[in-house]
C-alpha cells in the first residue's frame, strides 16, 4: 500500500469508474471530427492555411510552418484519424498524442487564427494524453481482451478542473467597468444581431446588453460550482445548454458551444455515466470490486502541479506590464478573455529606403488576407511582424537598408478611434519579444 | 440551492425590468428595412439610372462625333464624356450588386491610362477591351486620352480621328470605349430588380448583408479610390514621408477635370452616408442615422455621424481652395494635395474604424470569439 496519509492524495488516487471519462473522450473525439469535416468543407483549410502569402508566427515557433498544398490536407486527414481514434478509443495514446500535436501545429501556424477556443482544445487533447481514458469502452481495450472499468481519481479530476479554470477565468476577466457598468461590448454587438428570430426584437434594448454582460459573467465564475454540487446540478446543466446555444445563435462562435454542452457532461456522476454505457452495452454490467488505490509516479504528480500553477498564473501575466491591457494586449491571449471587447483598426505602412530617396505607400492586402488584416490592425506584435516581412521583402527588392512606418489607429469598445502605433518609430530596427512594446502610443494621449 | 439559483435569476430579472420605468427601456430605435430601402429606392436605383442615361448620352454623342468629325461634335462628346464621368463618381460610392458584379470600378475607370496600349490596340486592331491586359486602356481614362491627349490642339485631334490611314480604326476604338461603358450600365440596369430583393432582404450585418457591402465598399472607395488613387499617388504617396511626384496620374490627366471629379466624390460620398435622395436631395434614411440611432460617439464623445460629415466637408474645403488641374498641382513637394491628403485622411479611421466597429459589420464567415 503506496497510498499516503494524505487525504487529497488518497482521494485523487483511488479508483474511480472509467465511465465520465470513457463518455467525455467519445464525446470530445466526435465533435473534434464533426470540427475538422466542417472546417475543411466551409474550404478553410485552403484558405487559412494555404492561401496566404504571409503567416503571423508565435515567438519563439518561427519554425512552424504551413505545410502548402497537398501537406496541410494530409495534416488535416491525420488530425481526423487522430479524432476517431480518440473516439473510439483506438491505439489511444498514439490518437492523443497525434491529435494534440497536429492540432497545435496547425495553431501555432498562424496567430490570426488565435481563437481561445482552439486554445481550450489544443489543452484538452494534451490533457487527454495523460489519462488512460481507453481501458474500457473502447477498441483496445477489446483489441487486448481486457477491460478496466477503473481509474485513478485524479485523470477524471484534471478535465473537471480545467474546465472549471476555464469557465472561472472567463467570468473574472469579465468584472471589469466596460462589461459591468457599460455592458460593453454587448451594447454594441446585440443590436447588431436584431434580424435573429424570435430573440431579435429584444436586442435592441439596453438592459438586454445589461442582463447579458451580469448573467454572463455570474454564469462563468459560477457555473463550475453549481455543476459540481449534486443538488444544483440538473438545474446548472440545463443552463450550461440554454447559455451555449444562445451564444451559437447571437454570435460567430462555431463549434464551440457545443463542445462545451458536450464537455461538461463529464461532471455528472459516475452512475449517471454508467447507466449511459449500460444502455450501450447492456451485457456488460459488470462491477469489479473497486478497492485498489493507485500510485503514481512522483514526476507526473509533480508535473500535473505544476501545469495547473501555469493555467492559474498565465491569464495574470498581463500586470506584468504597464498600460492598458486592451488597448496594448500584452498578456491578452491564453488567458481566456471570450467575446470580450470590440476592437477594430486600421494602418497604413510606409516603407522608404533612405539611401535611393525613395518611399512606397503598402496596403496590408496586397499580401494579407482580409481577416489577417483585420487581425493584424488591432495587435501590435502583429503590425511589428507584418512591418518585418515588409522590411526583408524591400531590402532584398532594392539591396539597401530600408525604414517602416506605421499610421494606424484603433478603437476598443466603440470609444473612439485614436493613433495607436507610434508613427515615428521605425519599425524595422524594434525586435520582437515579451519586453514592453513603448511603441505603442499610450490609451490616454 | 435550485431555489436559489431560480431567485437570483428572478432577481435579476426584477432588477432590470425594474430599470424599464428609467433607463432600461432605452433602445436602438432603426428602421433597418427602412434604411436599406431608402438606399436602394431612393440612391441606389436612380444612381444607376442616371449612370445609364449618361452614358447613353455619351453613346448618342459618339455616333453624332463618328458620322461629322467637328470642333462641335468633338465637343458636345467631351461634355458628354465629362457627365457620365461625374455620375460614375456617386455610383462608385454604392458598389453593390450588380453594380458590384461588373465590377465598375475596374471596367470603366483604372487610371493612369496606359496610352502606349492604346494605340499598340488601335494599330493592330486585334484587342479584346475585357482581357487583363487591358484593364488600363480603356474606360473613360482611355476616353480622356483620345478626346484631349492625342494632339496638342482641336484641329490636331480632329486630323487624328480623320486620319486617312488610322483614323477609321481609332473611331472604332473609341466607339468600342464607349460601347463597352454602355453595355457595363445596361447590366447594370437590367440586373437591379433582381438584386434588390436580397439586399433590402437581409437586415443583419454579417457578410453579405446589404449593410456590410455598403459600408465595406464606402470605405473602400473613399480610401483607396478616392484618397489614394486620386490624391495620394499623384502627390508623392504617403506625404508623411514625402514620396516620389508623378502629377501624370491624376484622374483626368489630359483634360484637367481631376479636381471637379474628385470634389465630385467627396459630395457623393457624403449624399450617400447622409442617405439622401438621389433625385432631390431630401435627407432620407442613411447611414448617419443608423449611427445616431446607435449613439456612436467618436474619441471626443462627439457624435460620430457630425464627426465624419463635417471632416469630409474639411476635406471638400481643402479640394475647392484648388482652382487648377491637380496635375499642375502635384509638381511641387508638400502642395496643396497634401493638405486635401490630410484631410481625407483624418476620414479614415472615422468610417474604417469607429462606423464599422460601431455598426458590427463583418469581413468574414471564419469563426471568431470577439478578441
Amino acid at each position: 500500500m503506496t497510498v499516503t496519509n494524505w487525504l487529497p492524495t488518497y482521494r485523487l488516487n483511488q479508483a474511480k469508474h472509467i465511465a465520465p471519462l470513457a463518455t467525455f473522450r467519445v464525446a470530445f473525439g466526435v465533435m473534434m471530427l464533426a470540427s475538422i469535416i466542417r472546417f475543411g468543407a466551409n474550404g478553410w483549410i485552403a484558405k487559412q492555411y494555404i492561401e496566404p502569402e504571409f503567416y503571423f508566427s508565435y515567438y519563439g515557433f518561427e519554425w512552424i510552418q504551413s505545410w502548402g498544398n497537398p501537406g496541410m490536407y494530409i495534416l488535416f486527414a491525420l488530425m481526423g484519424i487522430a479524432a476517431i481514434g480518440i473516439a473510439l478509443g483506438a491505439f489511444y495514446k498514439y490518437s492523443a498524442s497525434l491529435f494534440f500535436l497536429s492540432f497545435t501545429y496547425v495553431e501555432l501556424i498562424d496567430k490570426t487564427n488565435y481563437l481561445n477556443h482552439y486554445y481550450f482544445v489544443s489543452i484538452i487533447a494534451f490533457l487527454l494524453i495523460l489519462v488512460p481514458a481507453n481501458k474500457a469502452y473502447s477498441v483496445d481495450a477489446w483489441r487486448m481482451k481486457k477491460q478496466d472499468f477503473y481509474v485513478p481519481a485524479w485523470s477524471i479530476h484534471i478535465i473537471i478542473l480545467q474546465l472549471s479554470l476555464v469557465y472561472f477565468f472567463a467570468g473574472l476577466a469579465k468584472l471589469q467597468s466596460d462589461w459591468l457598468l457599460e455592458a460593453l461590448p454587448l451594447k454594441i454587438w446585440l443590436p447588431s444581431r436584431a434580424d435573429t428570430p424570435i430573440i431579435g426584437a429584444l436586442l435592441d434594448y439596453k438592459w438586454t446588453a445589461y442582463f447579458f454582460s451580469w448573467f454572463g459573467a455570474f454564469y462563468d465564475l459560477t457555473i463550475p460550482f453549481f455543476l459540481l454540487w449534486k443538488r444544483t446540478r440538473v438545474f446548472a446543466y440545463l443552463t450550461v445548454i440554454a447559455f451555449h446555444f444562445m451564444t451559437a445563435a447571437l454570435f460567430q462562435i462555431g463549434m464551440f458551444p457545443y463542445i462545451m454542452v458536450v464537455s461538461t457532461l463529464i461532471f455528472f456522476s459516475e452512475d449517471f455515466h454508467k447507466k449511459l454505457w449500460n444502455k450501450l452495452f447492456p451485457q456488460r454490467t459488470q462491477d469489479l470490486q473497486k478497492s485498489i488505490a493507485y500510485s503514481n509516479p512522483a514526476v507526473l504528480k509533480y508535473f500535473i502541479i505544476l501545469y495547473f500553477g501555469l493555467q492559474i498564473l498565465l491569464p495574470f501575466r498581463y500586470t506584468l506590464y504597464p498600460g492598458k491591457l486592451f488597448w496594448t494586449e500584452q498578456g491578452y491571449r491564453f488567458s481566456w478573455r471570450v467575446m470580450l471587447m470590440e476592437k477594430m483598426g486600421y494602418s497604413q505602412f510606409t516603407v522608404t529606403v533612405p539611401e535611393q530617396n525613395k518611399s512606397y505607400e503598402v496596403f496590408p492586402n496586397q499580401y494579407l488576407t482580409p481577416v489577417q488584416e483585420k487581425m493584424m490592425n488591432t495587435q501590435p506584435d502583429m503590425i511589428l511582424q507584418f512591418a518585418h516581412f515588409l522590411r526583408d521583402k524591400y531590402q532584398t527588392d532594392f539591396d539597401a537598408e530600408v525604414e517602416v512606418f506605421v499610421e494606424s489607429y484603433a478603437a476598443v469598445n466603440g470609444k473612439g478611434s485614436r493613433p495607436f502605433i507610434n508613427p515615428e518609430v521605425n519599425l524595422a530596427t524594434i525586435e520582437r519579444g515579451y519586453q514592453h512594446k513603448n511603441w505603442v502610443l499610450p490609451y490616454n494621449q | 440551492m435550485k431555489y436559489l439559483n431560480f431567485s437570483f435569476f428572478i432577481l435579476l430579472i426584477s432588477t432590470f425590468t425594474a430599470c424599464d420605468n428609467k433607463t432600461g427601456s432605452e433602445k436602438v430605435d432603426f428602421d433597418r428595412e427602412a434604411f436599406l430601402i431608402n438606399m436602394a429606392d431612393n440612391v441606389i436605383q436612380p444612381s444607376i439610372e442616371d449612370f445609364a442615361s449618361k452614358a447613353e448620352g455619351l453613346s448618342v454623342a459618339t455616333n453624332s462625333f463618328n458620322i461629322n468629325l467637328s470642333l462641335e461634335s468633338l465637343n458636345v462628346l467631351r461634355a458628354e464624356l465629362k457627365e457620365t464621368w461625374l455620375s460614375y463618381q456617386h455610383l462608385a460610392f454604392v458598389h453593390v450588386g450588380p453594380v458590384s458584379s461588373v465590377n465598375l470600378r475596374d471596367r470603366v475607370n483604372i487610371f493612369p491610362t496606359k496610352t502606349d496600349v492604346i494605340e499598340e490596340n488601335i494599330n493592330s486592331q486585334n484587342y479584346v477591351l475585357g482581357s487583363a491586359s487591358n484593364v488600363a486602356a480603356k474606360g473613360f481614362p482611355a476616353l480622356d486620352y483620345m478626346l484631349f491627349g492625342t494632339a496638342n490642339t482641336d484641329e490636331e485631334i480632329l486630323a487624328y480621328f480623320g486620319d486617312p490611314d488610322f483614323g477609321e480604326s481609332r473611331l472604332k476604338y473609341l466607339s468600342d470605349l464607349v460601347e463597352d461603358i454602355q453595355t457595363t450600365s445596361n447590366i447594370m440596369s437590367e440586373g437591379w430588380a433582381d438584386y434588390r430583393s436580397t439586399f433590402i432582404g437581409n437586415v443583419g450585418t454579417d457578410v453579405g448583408s446589404g449593410t456590410s457591402l455598403l459600408v465595406n465598399e464606402y470605405n473602400f472607395q473613399f480610401d483607396i479610390r478616392i484618397k489614394n488613387a486620386k490624391i495620394g499617388f499623384p502627390s508623392g504617396g504617403n506625404p508623411r514621408t514625402g514620396g516620389v511626384l508623378s502629377p501624370e496620374s491624376v484622374e483626368a490627366y489630359f483634360s484637367g477635370w481631376s479636381g471637379d471629379l474628385a470634389e465630385k466624390a467627396v459630395q457623393s460620398s457624403i449624399a450617400v452616408f447622409k442617405g439622401e435622395h438621389f433625385n432631390s436631395s431630401e435627407d432620407g434614411l442613411g447611414l448617419d442615422d443608423y449611427l445616431k440611432a446607435f449613439d456612436a460617439k467618436d474619441r471626443n464623445d462627439d457624435a460620430l455621424a457630425m464627426a465624419i460629415i463635417s471632416q469630409s466637408n474639411a476635406a471638400l474645403e481643402e479640394m475647392e481652395k484648388i482652382e487648377v488641374p491637380y496635375s499642375e498641382v502635384a509638381t511641387t513637394e508638400g502642395s496643396q494635395l497634401v493638405d486635401v491628403y490630410n484631410a481625407l485622411q483624418a476620414v479614415i479611421p472615422l468610417i474604417k474604424v469607429d462606423m464599422t466597429s460601431a455598426l458590427s459589420v463583418s469581413i468574414t464567415f471564419q469563426d471568431n470569439d470577439g478578441d
